[in-house]
């Protein structure tokens, strides 16, 4: 009887293939940290990075065999051997469409992901944390004026 | 010359490699090579400037050591990224 063999899929990253022959790549946690960062201040309506505790960070711990974590300014990673997830806590600029912000960041922050590192991204989670008003800059101006 | 110092003179000759990054070391005499270990296989570990897919450079930089060190396996480390606008 033959035995049963796994069909690759075809959109699989062809990584990590002749690695017992040639030698083992290994891409640092911090790696794909930069990259996702990036790329996620590359979308305009992206005030900052980070702000807020990174609340989802430890759900996601453990779902990818033999995963490192790294975490620092609002971009916490997970990489396994072919695979990474990402989470992100973004603070946003006030007008933004935050629906659309949001899905234009995780579409860019895979596409950097996987052209750069070679990694599948399985998910992007984004979670928003504060709007960023135009008037948080002069603050000095707001609070006065009001009964002279 | 040590076969260790050929590798970094190989991999620091690459366009795309900031430096190596020492998590590891071959220690000769009066010297140390940070960030190559060569035994039966060669390991390296590289930091590598922000631009292109590590994977082609991996793989031009697997050729690049195997060009001095020999057909062995060649297990690199990309342990960080820099952005070239940064460095100084």
């Amino acid at each position: 009887m033959a035995q049963t063999t796994a069909v690759k899929p075809e959109n699989v990253p062809a990584r990590l293939a002749d690695d017992t022959a040639q030698g083992r790549t290994t891409i640092a946690s911090s790696v794909v940290q930069k990259v996702a960062g990036i790329a996620a201040r590359e979308i305009s309506g992206v005030h900052a990075l980070g702000g807020g505790v990174s609340r989802a960070f430890g759900a996601l711990r453990e779902r990818i065999p033999g995963a490192g974590t790294a975490n620092t300014a609002g971009v916490a990673v997970e990489v396994g051997e072919k695979q990474a997830a990402i989470d992100l806590d973004i603070v946003v600029e006030y007008g933004a469409g935050i629906v659309d912000l949001a899905r234009a960041v995780r579409r860019n922050v895979i596409t950097a992901v996987e052209r750069i590192t070679g990694l599948e991204v399985i998910e992007v989670n984004i979670a928003v944390n504060d709007i960023h008003l135009p008037e948080d800059d002069e603050e000095t101006e707001s609070a006065q004026a009001r009964v002279e | 010359m040590h076969v260790s110092e050929d590798v970094e003179a190989a991999l620091l000759a690459h366009p795309a490699v900031a430096r190596l990054d020492g998590v590891f070391a071959s220690y000769l005499p009066g010297r140390h090579v940070v960030g190559v270990r060569v035994e039966e296989r060669v390991e390296v570990a590289v930091v590598l400037r922000l631009g292109r897919p590590i994977t082609e450079v991996v793989a031009e930089l697997r050729a690049k050591v195997a060009q001095v060190a020999g057909p062995v396996p060649v297990d690199v480390v990309v342990s960080d990224l820099v952005d070239p606008e940064e460095e100084s």
